[in-house]
């Protein structure tokens, strides 16, 4: 068989980012695309209701590799995309390994899932421990079931198998990659207005309450190629289930163009702006800078030092040579925020640290001299070595800002959390005197009732589980008290813009009093609880 | 060794050599005979034909329509004449909020191949999992046409159904006669030029066909209320999905394809595992149907019945969901826009 250097490459990339140590794969788990870049997005694919591996090959070749990864914004973005598939039998005696009910509907969705403090139920831990091997950001879960449904809840999207040739999973993929809302609205919510998209919130849908335009429209005095510059955008009512007071930024078929994907069309693409924040995504991912060291040392690596301060101005810069540019339009490209690609260099793969122990630093950035590629500013893209984590799943309280610990699952994969603000949450872990800081998305936390009769409406913000990574720490170490870990939530202010939160930043944010301490500590013990 | 031992051993040889040769032909006419198992998995507004006599069944995707006066009295609805539309305020003018009774803007018709691999194709390339336009496509699978396989068409002949929903909606059986029929309903006949009024269709001579569950699970507890202009008719359940199996003849399948925009002609496909599966779908762009919502593009069937009935006799059916759960789950779900649009029997 022949292969091409960036297969090969790829082939290593995957052994090494994936899990760190290949011989450690789990059973049932396949790569389905092997990413080039050094720090992809990484999808699992779960099976559920399979009683045939073989059937489920079939499917996940069918849907993934001809369906989603042919559709041409995921194509354009194959080489930041690292699929890997798991199959696990269907238990005798049961519909679903992962507590799934695609025959009973809630809320909006045409399934139902089950939540609980039993990890022996809990679908979002019965989910994480099947697929926690590859430390996904996403996993899409294919139900061996003759429907044409697709769901996406927090960090999984079910779609069944009759979802094939349609744009369900690169839809879905929307929401679960970028949290873009969808574009469409019930029947039902005709003439009805939606409950409020809080303005800092505000990605392809916005809320005219705040003021009759939207940012995403040409202003006056962006410069071209900034956020709030998208050609022909304009205002569409519509968006996130409700018909008023809420919109979204273009009309279906401008200029011959299918728009959008999150909107309810066929055969259709991202607008801009959705791919803007879909660009987003990949590139937070690519952003070596995610690992920032501890804030109170800047030095020369300090990645909050290095590069200009993230904030709604942010600069596009020129897209990637691999992303379609719509003509007529000319709209912003996927952008690479203050990176741009980079050539995969393989690199030996780094000793794993002693159980217990910390890397040397905490960014991936090596010394000067080292192997690696220099960005536009400066920024240096290498893999991201895998590291101890400890992958927890919690239960999150919006209201009471009480984290509550489900299951603590220990690998070795790399650190990848999120410094994307989707609203106002953000957690804070402390590791051996090391700061590390992701977010948690607000949409988590409002799910809708679907009631007969009457439109639908938005329930209050309630209790759901969400997957936080502690890096640098093992399951030896916390029961032999070698590692100190705190973790922390906060609550950002409203008028919070900055787009990334990365430790810097929250250390400012919390000495402006835009940042405000909720919920109690956890500590070591609590994480033991649960491991 | 003896003559008669000879003789003896010359008989075996011979009956041995006689045996292989002929298990060699049974073999070949095993080979010539074999059959590859083919499903269709029907889902959309497709209006099915049933043949009044013979075994030809015929599958047809529609085109656009809007219901017109035909103001000339050629018996024609021309593009130039006037919409009929629902005159709210009964002034004979058409206002803003007035709409069409019927203007349907189709989508299109999808095929895919969800088993199977393509061993061959003409026209267009064609890749396993990807949807190929249909549009103005006829097919025909040329082994069917002359292998003389019977049709079964399981469903009842009358409708509304009786009994009207299923009894029990996660038994496939009790969706049989849950598939429309206009025809069944208001008498007549489909149009004899129906042919040359649809946007294309596929030929299916023989084999089995009969309704099945819906493609969302929401519409299996759920039921519709057909209403015409002045009053609720009947109540009924609706799927807007069919199987279709048949075993057709030969080692592969070939679909051969006439008029298709995209160029597509001819696709031959070997099985995977023993079968192919196609999945013929009509696009639909409309989201999950409100509660008591109607489901405007059933109007088109209208189209093909021939005598048209009075437009104020036409039958729209309103969606009637299911109980919902009173209590949903954590989570901001986020679901796929879906579609329900079901078929007709002529």
């Amino acid at each position: 068989m022949k292969r091409t250097l960036p297969e090969l490459i790829g082939v290593l990339a995957f052994a090494a980012l994936v899990n760190g140590n290949p011989t450690e794969a789990a059973a049932g788990q396949k790569p389905v695309n092997v990413a080039t870049s050094p720090n992809p997005v990484v999808i699992a694919i779960l099976s559920d209701h399979y009683t045939d591996e073989t059937e489920f090959d079939l499917d996940v070749q069918n849907l993934i590799v001809n369906g989603l990864l042919a559709n041409p914004y995921y194509a354009s973005r194959k080489a930041d995309l690292e699929v890997v598939s798991f199959y696990e039998p269907l238990k005798a005696g049961t519909q679903s390994n992962y507590g799934f009910n695609v025959e009973v509907p809630s809320g909006y969705c045409a399934l139902s899932w089950t939540v609980s403090d039993d990890d022996a139920t809990n679908t979002a831990t019965l989910v994480d421990v099947a697929v926690s091997n590859s430390n996904p950001r996403h996993t899409i879960v294919i139900g061996d079931h003759p429907y044409n449904i697709g769901c996406t809840d927090g960090a999984w999207t079910y779609v069944a198998t009759d979802v094939i040739g349609t744009d369900v999973l690169a839809h879905e993929l929307g929401h679960g990659l970028a949290n873009l809302y969808d574009e469409w609205f019930f029947a039902s919510n005709a003439g009805v207005s939606h409950p409020g998209i809080p303005l800092n919130q505000t990605r392809n849908c916005y809320d005219t309450r705040h003021g009759a335009r939207p940012p995403w429209m040409p202003p006056l005095t962006a410069p071209p190629g900034t956020v709030g510059n998208f050609p022909g955008a304009g205002s569409v009512a519509g968006c996130d289930f409700f018909e008023l007071d809420v919109v979204h930024a273009y009309p279906p078929h401008p200029s011959g163009h299918n728009y959008c994907l999150m909107g309810a069309t066929h055969g259709a693409e991202f607008c801009p702006v959705c791919q803007f924040r879909m660009g987003q995504a990949f590139n937070d991912a690519a952003n070596p800078d995610m690992e920032n060291p501890d804030v109170t040392n800047p030095d020369a690596q300090n990645p909050d030092a290095e590069n200009p301060a993230p904030g709604a101005g942010s600069r596009i810069p020129k897209p990637p040579t691999n992303s379609r540019v719509i003509p007529g339009t000319k709209p912003p490209s996927p952008p690479r925020m203050q990176i741009m690609n980079a050539v995969f260099e393989a690199q030996t793969p780094k000793a794993q640290p002693p159980k217990g122990s910390t890397p040397a630093t905490g960014t991936t950035k090596p010394a000067t001299g080292t192997t690696g590629t220099t960005g536009a500013t400066g920024s240096i893209l290498k893999p991201a070595p895998a590291r101890p984590i400890v992958r927890l799943v919690a239960a999150f309280d919006p209201v009471s800002g009480r984290l509550r610990l489900k299951k603590g699952i220990p690998i070795t994969a790399r650190y990848t959390p999120s410094h994307r603000r989707l609203g106002e949450w953000a957690y804070e872990v402390v590791v051996n005197g090391r700061t590390h800081v992701g977010v948690i998305p607000s949409n988590l936390f409002r799910s809708h009732s679907y009631q007969g009769g009457v439109a639908h409406q938005s329930s209050a913000p309630h209790e759901a589980d969400i997957t936080i990574q502690i890096p640098d720490v093992t399951a030896d170490a916390l029961k032999a008290g070698t590692a100190n870990v705190s973790i922390s939530i906060w609550l950002l202010s409203p008028n919070v813009t900055e787009e990334l939160i990365t430790p810097a930043v929250l250390a400012k944010l919390r000495k402006g009093g835009q940042a405000e301490r909720r919920g109690q500590e956890l500590t070591v013990r609590d994480l033991i609880s649960v491991m | 060794m003896s003559g008669k031992r000879f003789l003896a051993l010359l008989v075996v040889v011979g009956m041995v050599g006689l045996a292989l040769w002929l298990y060699r032909g049974e073999r070949k006419t095993m080979v010539t005979s074999s059959s590859t198992k083919l499903q269709i998995e029907i889902t959309g507004g497709f209006a099915f034909v049933a043949p009044t006599t013979g075994n030809k069944l015929e599958i047809a995707y529609l085109d656009d329509w809007v219901l017109r006066k035909d103001t000339n009295g050629n018996g024609v609805m021309d593009p130039t004449e006037p919409a009929i539309f629902d005159d709210l305020n009964q002034n004979g003018v058409q206002d803003a909020n007035e709409p069409d009774t019927c203007n349907v803007d189709q989508m299109g018709t999808d095929l895919i191949v969800e088993r199977g691999i393509v061993d061959s194709s003409v026209g267009k390339t064609v890749i396993v999992g990807q949807p190929e336009d249909l549009d103005k496509a006829v097919i025909r699978f040329p082994a069917l046409e002359t292998a003389n396989i019977p049709l079964t068409i399981d469903r009842g002949t009358a409708w509304p159904p009786t009994p009207p929903t299923p009894g029990n909606p996660d038994q496939e059986a009790d969706w049989k006669d849950m598939v429309p029929s206009l025809r069944s309903y208001h008498g007549g006949t489909i149009n004899p030029s129906w042919q040359t009024m649809v946007n294309g269709r596929i030929v299916l001579p023989g084999g089995n066909i009969k309704a099945t569950i819906p493609s969302n699970p929401v519409f299996k507890k759920a039921h519709f209320e057909f209403k015409d202009k002045n009053a609720l008719k009947f109540k009924a359940a609706m799927t807007d999905k069919v199987i279709y199996t048949v075993d057709v003849p030969g080692s592969t399948v070939e679909l051969q394809i006439t008029g298709a925009t995209s160029g597509l002609t001819k696709l031959v496909l070997k099985p995977q595992g023993n079968r192919v599966v196609l999945v013929l779908r009509g696009r639909h762009d409309t989201s999950i149907p409100g509660h008591q919502a109607p489901l405007k593009d059933f109007c088109t069937f209208y189209q093909l019945l021939q005598p048209m009935p009075d437009p104020n006799d036409f039958l729209t059916p309103f969606y009637i969901e299911a109980t919902p759960l009173t209590l949903p789950p954590p989570g901001s779900q986020k679901p796929s826009p879906g579609f329900f649009c079901p078929g007709e029997w002529f």
